[in-house]
């Protein structure tokens, strides 16, 4: 769990950065 | 935040120095679990108290004139919070962009709205540095006094010149390209090699945090009970010392800079951390553990400075009110103060440097995008 956790760390700002283009892109689709 | 332009680097790092460290979940308890859940009240009072129902969802916000469920508001606080933490910058700067262009609110009242989140985003860094040392009221004064000028006068630039969105975008843009620009300038070789001073400071910070580590203790690189001090002070010059260095800075360029960034800062609805940081940075070559004593105080002064500005020094002289909508501003900045604190504690284990060129990429094409748009009208609305 602990091993997991810190080979996702590094690259969580990356996968939030992702996220948040994919929020961006449904709220366009949905309220624009 | 940041904060500012807060790096939250040194909140880890610092913090356990002064007092015995505390577990993850217990400092999260203590120190930032109160603070997010007040605001998120806030937030929720402050929706009933100007609207008189809980905004969000079908539920359009009045003045923003949006609708946008309160999730995707704790989202986006939480990304932009949790993103510019960890490169060394503050909460407004990216969530004003998102919320006029992706969100659709871009009429006057963003910008006090985005000095709300500006506002209260830092005070968890705030905190934390206090504890750790790195507080220097000596330093802070001149930067915040400048501010109380500076401030109250971005927002009749913003409500008399800049009320049009596209020429308003276009300043943004100016911000955005010059941030983005500096992100990427910060981690060229150029600039690393220019930043001796800097460079020093953070190796002495290592090596002892690599000593505290080898004897079995957390690795924090400034030793117990360390604190910005003040050597020198008159209306010329302030000197100030943090551990074996010092930096001698002058009162009046300090004063000058609080008044030319409240200007720019309040007429867009930031902190001014973006500008604030560098200028500090290449004027009196301070590394950014003694730089968050003073940007810190500064972005939350300024922003309450400008917020009152909008809400009663405006309207008083020109009839003009502006209000900002609160409860945008309380939820997007509860969940920017837990992005903030997330940063904090994953800061070190993040490659800086690539998250820097996408950071920076990103924000310098959007400001280029808002620029050009400003020019040559672009065929899609940005």
């Amino acid at each position: 769990m602990k091993r997991a956790f810190i080979k996702v760390v590094p690259v969580l700002p990356f996968i939030v950065l992702a996220l948040a283009a994919l929020v961006a892109a449904y709220h366009i689709h949905r309220y624009w | 935040m940041g904060t500012s332009s807060a790096s939250s680097e040194l909140t880890v790092i610092a913090a356990p120095a002064a007092r015995a460290p505390l577990s993850l979940r217990g400092e999260f308890l203590r120190d930032q679990a109160p603070i997010i859940t007040g605001v998120l009240i806030l937030g929720v009072v402050s929706s009933y108290l100007q609207h008189g129902f809980l905004v969000g969802g079908d539920r359009p916000f009045p003045l923003a004139g949006l609708s946008v469920p309160l999730w995707h508001l704790l989202w986006l606080g939480f990304w932009t919070g949790y993103t510019m933490a960890l490169v060394g910058e503050a909460t407004g700067i990216f969530s004003l962009p998102y919320a006029m262009s992706i969100l659709r609110f871009d009429n006057i009242h963003v910008s006090p709205t985005n000095l709300i989140i500006t506002a209260i985003n830092p005070v968890g860094a705030l905190l934390g540095f206090r504890r750790a040392g790195q507080w220097n009221l000596d330093f802070a004064l001149w930067p915040s006094l400048g501010s109380l000028i500076g401030s109250q006068v971005g927002p009749f630039i913003r409500v008399s010149y800049l009320s049009d969105p596209v020429p308003f975008k276009a300043l943004v843009g100016l911000a955005l390209f010059w941030l983005g620009g500096h992100l990427v300038w910060e981690i060229t070789p150029w600039y690393l090699r220019k930043r001796q001073s800097q460079r020093e400071f953070t190796e002495r910070f290592r090596a002892r945090a690599r000593a505290q580590a080898a004897a079995g203790r957390l690795p924090s690189g400034i030793p117990a009970g360390a604190r910005i001090v003040t050597l020198e002070r008159s209306w010329r010059r302030i000197r100030i010392a943090f551990l074996d260095q010092q930096w001698t800075m002058s009162v009046p360029v300090l004063f000058g800079l609080g008044v030319g960034v409240g200007v720019v800062a309040s007429t867009l609805g930031v902190g001014g951390g973006f500008l604030m940081t560098p200028l500090l940075v290449t004027l009196f070559k301070l590394p950014m553990y003694v730089i968050v004593a003073a940007t810190i105080p500064f972005v939350m002064l300024q922003s309450l400075v400008g917020l009152f500005a909008y809400l009663l020094v405006v309207p008083a002289l020109t009839g003009r009110y502006d209000p900002p909508e609160w409860a945008f501003g309380f939820f997007v900045a509860a969940s920017a103060v837990f992005g903030a604190w997330l940063a904090s504690k994953t800061q070190r284990f993040v490659p800086e440097s690539y998250l820097k060129l996408v950071a920076g990429v990103i924000t310098g094409l959007g400001g280029l995008l808002y620029l050009v748009n400003y020019f040559v009208p672009l065929p899609f609305r940005i």
